[in-house]
């Protein structure tokens, strides 16, 4: 340890960055490689039984909330409409200042809260840099760096506060040895000014109002803790199991995606993107350049999720969302339940107060973005009960998409079916479908022009059928409809898919997956191949789709997409009815667009398209 | 600047870089988010080849030509078609005047032999085949080889490339394997009001202020509908305008009729009715929420703690007022 720490012979002052992991790391293992008789903290002796009991709670977070008692000034000075205040201390275990006081308490180290006491806190603001550069130098280097950018109190409480708690220390090393004293970033140069400079004190406590200790709602965590919950929680995880935890504000992040790749998985199964090490990697280089680009080296919960989802796609990032926003660790605790806003809570007694953190960490800048959260069951269960039952319709984009997916399978199969006629031969009286110029050059030593000739494919095609998921389970797609088409544009549709009042997106849309389908185009009008008894002869859905298309079809060729070409039971089949498969392997499209294909949304009634855009988000 | 490059033994001709620069107005997130794409912090590490996606004319060229602005960088564009070639995108052998063949490298090729920027613009219509042809060039290896002049090209460490697709083309073409080296995918979105107006005034300095006015309500009010008209149809709209007002001196159109007739040409006839596909939606919606982004994972939309309830609530004062605008319009004009 140099002596920048150092205050006096006796105390040692640490300056840290509120509300950060790697902090409340470094504090606890400077606790251990030292031995210190005291510990003092920037709060106010008020604060001391009601946080101290709070910490007991951990790793249950808490909040104490001191409200700000109202005099005759401040009754003036608040404006109708105005919330009351409140300032509070988070009892988070990645504040610095809680993990201190709870190695304090742990050691029964005498501790020393020596700020002053004031009603109404006024927080004083600066931007800090990230914490994350703790891992590379030390804290006296750290602090250090900062000190050209770190400005005089700005307030006349800021300053009295200072000044309080430099005369406080002077007052605890009389008594004691070894003093820890940990204070903001911020206040440290001016602290170790006024307690060199012996600075007289120019404000004495306020009284103030007896701290409350409240529960705060888990799904609102996020504002009072200085990491994201997730990461909280694997801090505390680590503690309880006596884990690695130096890098988890990085590796934090990479647990994150991991966990949250799984939940994503499970809820979406095979209708999932592939989320792979490579586009992760891509994920994590593209955040790690946000970051940067923003001014940190660790990523805040905007710049994850803006990663996240321009990487791997809306679903993927909706997951990540809720991971980070859990915190599992959470238990049962006597006191009442707050939620908290950005800056503000809601009381148990439904109140609103303004909230100021007295370990105020990076100012917090709420950024929103595009992404609809995943319904919740009553919400689902609502839009279901009011499904009507005698309309659906589909989502015209949908529609439109599939119909250009069609076409252009239909081209595919026109080139495999055309692709053994195309020829190269030397030119001799025209030049047919173009100069070939690759094998032109490939003979450049006989000196002659090759040219290329494409004759038009033979025969045509009406008819396709697209095996997404093969064998398919029934159980699966109970879903099983044939659709006419609503002009001349679109196909004749038959399909099974997946049931769309199990996945309510909106009211009035379902989602649903297709398993498979059979477009016939132009349209005709066809009997519902489902109920069909000439197809009764079937045995699988793939069967009922493929011999339904070898029924229809007026054509001698069926494009079929699939994962694996059709085996000798299709082709025989296909025989039967006179008819040839030509293959087109699934596996040549893009996996996400194929994914995006399958999903159909139904809407209850044509007056829900107006709207639908709202709700439909794909994955 | 060198024009010709010898590589291997092989002549190649280069491209010239994209001369005219735009400004980029508004969105800055969305520039600083294409900076971080191409940011790289060490000799090891690659830049990322971003894919950029919305409806069209919304401004996703402009915004690569924006980025090679910001890094000072040579700027180039190559248009892909459904019939784009890999030697089209690669190196394209052509007959000289002396009987033999002279190589002459694509923009692409030339950007990332000279290090500069790449915009592969509508790259959703080229097919995989010459897809295939790029995709060393945008993992680690960062090359690709000319089949036809024989060679392979490296690329300079400071070359970048973007890609544009529309939204609603398909991409089907495009395998897993491509996509996966062009991430992120970056969604320009429609431009705020002050934004929008400021894009129409940097193009056209010389319309009139109520016209520009006008057109911006209209095309905030259609983005607020989520139709798909862009500030470029906007701007195609208003130059139609100018030029019908300009064009009879002595009979000189009213400016409201010309804007009318200007929005019925450019956009179709349901481009006028903007209020009744409003009011449709707003009926069959009912009382439903919309669901809004972020901060709808911690609060229920009508909670006032809410972080975007302010603002959701400035846009539905927005939403009103642009349905009385029609009337505060024709005040404008008398």
């Amino acid at each position: 340890m140099t002596n920048a720490l150092h205050l006096s012979d006796r105390i040692t002052l640490v300056p840290v960055l509120h509300g950060s992991g790697d902090f409340a790391i470094a504090v606890r293992r400077l606790m251990l490689e030292q031995s210190f008789d005291c510990l003092a903290v920037p709060l106010p002796p008020s604060f001391q039984p009601a946080v101290e009991q709070a910490i007991g709670q951990l790793p249950t977070p808490t909040a104490v909330l001191q409200k700000e008692q109202s005099d005759f000034f401040s009754a003036e000075r608040n404006t109708p409409g105005e919330h009351s205040r409140c300032s509070y201390v988070p009892i988070d275990p990645c504040q610095a200042v809680i993990a201190a006081l709870r190695s304090a308490i742990a050691e029964h180290l005498p501790r020393a809260f020596i700020d002053l006491e004031t009603n109404r806190f006024e927080p004083p603001t600066a931007i800090l840099p990230d914490a994350y550069a703790l891992k590379k130098v030390s804290i006296e280097q750290f602090a250090a760096a900062t000190l050209p950018s770190t400005r005089p109190p700005q307030s006349e409480q800021h300053h009295a506060r200072i000044i309080h708690m430099a005369a406080q220390l002077r007052t605890l090393e009389l008594k004691r040895q070894r003093i820890l004293a940990i204070c903001s970033l911020t206040d440290w140069p001016w602290l170790r000014n006024a307690y060199r400079e012996k600075t007289k004190l120019v404000a004495e406590d306020d009284a103030v109002s007896d701290p409350e200790t409240y529960a705060i709602d888990p799904a609102t965590l996020i504002f009072l803790l200085g990491e994201l919950p997730f990461i909280t929680q694997l801090y505390e995880r680590a503690r309880a199991e006596l884990e690695d935890d130096e890098n988890l504000s990085i590796d934090g992040i990479k647990e994150l995606l991991l966990v949250a790749r799984d939940r994503y998985r499970a809820d979406f199964k095979r209708r999932a993107r592939k989320i792979t090490p490579h586009l992760l990697k891509q994920c994590l280089k593209y955040l790690r350049n946000l970051s940067l680009v923003d001014g940190r080296l660790t990523p805040d919960l905007y710049n994850l999720i803006v990663a996240t989802q321009q990487t791997c796609g809306d679903a993927f990032a909706v997951h990540v969302a809720e991971t980070a926003r859990d915190y599992e660790l959470a238990k049962y605790t006597p006191f009442e339940t707050i939620k908290c806003g950005i800056s503000q809570a809601r009381l148990p007694d439904k109140e609103i107060v303004e909230l100021d953190n007295r370990l105020p960490g990076h100012p917090i800048v709420w950024r929103t973005l595009q992404l609809t959260r995943k319904p919740k069951k009553p919400e689902k269960e609502e839009w279901l009960m009011r499904w009507n039952p005698y309309s659906q319709c589909s989502w015209p984009p949908e529609d439109q998409q599939i119909e250009t997916f069609r076409a252009h399978l239909f081209d595919r199969a026109k080139a495999v079916m055309g692709a053994d006629l195309a020829r190269t031969e030397p030119f001799t009286t025209s030049i047919m479908d173009g100069v070939d110029i690759r094998d032109t050059l490939r003979h450049w030593y006989e000196e002659k022009i090759y040219v290329k000739i494409l004759p038009p494919s033979r025969g045509r095609l009406d008819c396709v059928v697209m095996l997404f998921d093969a064998p398919a389970d029934p159980r699966d797609y109970p879903w099983r409809a044939t659709w006419f088409a609503e002009h001349q544009e679109e196909s004749t549709l038959a399909f099974f898919a997946s049931d769309f009042s199990q996945e309510m997106v909106g009211p009035g849309i379902g989602l649903s997956t297709y398993g498979g389908a059979m477009f016939l185009f132009p349209p005709i009008h066809i009997p519902d191949i489902w109920t069909n008894r000439e197809l009764d002869f079937t045995s699988t859905l793939e069967e009922r789709l493929l011999a339904a298309a070898c029924l229809h079809s007026s054509c001698p060729q069926i494009a079929l997409l699939s994962a694996s070409p059709p085996g000798a039971g299709w082709r025989r089949l296909a025989q039967r009815f006179g008819k040839k498969f030509v293959h087109l392997p699934l596996n040549q499209f893009s996996d996400a667009t194929i994914q995006q294909l399958r999903m159909v949304h139904v809407l209850n009634g044509k007056q829900v398209r107006s709207y639908a855009e709202h709700f439909i988000r794909k994955a | 600047m060198q024009r010709e490059v010898n590589i291997d033994g092989i002549h190649l001709h280069l491209s010239h870089p994209h001369e005219a620069r735009g400004e980029w107005i508004g969105q800055r997130e969305i520039l600083q988010q294409l900076m971080a794409c191409w940011l790289v912090v060490d000799e090891r590490d690659l830049p990322l080849t971003p894919r950029l996606v919305g409806p069209p004319g919304i401004g996703k060229t402009a915004l690569g030509m924006a980025g090679a602005k910001l890094r000072n960088q040579d700027l180039y564009i190559y248009q892909c078609t459904s019939d784009t070639r890999p030697e089209d995108l690669l190196v394209t052998p052509v007959l000289a005047e002396s009987g033999k063949i002279a190589y002459h490298a694509s923009p692409l090729v030339t950007a990332a032999i000279q290090g500069g920027i790449c915009i592969l613009d509508e790259g959703n219509r080229m097919n995989e085949k010459s897809w295939a042809s790029l995709a060393p060039l945008f993992d680690q290896r960062r090359y690709v080889e000319s089949i036809v002049a024989g060679i392979t090209i490296t690329a300079h460490p400071d070359f970048r490339c973007c890609v544009t697709m529309n939204q609603d083309e398909s991409t089907f073409e495009i395998p897993d394997y491509i996509m996966s080296r062009l991430q992120p995918t970056l969604t320009l979105g429609f431009p705020e009001r002050q934004d929008e107006l400021a894009i129409l005034q940097y193009h056209l300095p010389f319309a009139a202020a109520e016209m520009l006015a006008l057109t911006v309500d209209f095309l905030q009010r259609a983005h607020a509908l989520k139709l798909d008209y862009s500030p470029r149809d906007g701007i195609n709209m208003l130059r139609y305008a100018m030029k019908r007002l300009a064009q009879d001196s002595k009979h000189p159109l009213s400016k409201d009729a010309a804007w009318r007739e200007a929005l019925a040409k450019c956009l179709g006839d349901d481009a006028l009715d903007l209020n009744s596909v409003a009011q449709r939606k707003s009926r069959s919606l009912g009382e439903a929420n919309v669901p809004l982004g972020l901060g709808d994972f911690f609060f229920a939309a009508d909670d006032p703690l809410h972080p975007d309830r302010a603002s959701e609530d400035e846009d539905e004062d927005d939403f009103d007022d642009d349905f009385d605008d029609s009337d505060d319009d024709e005040e404008d004009d008398r």
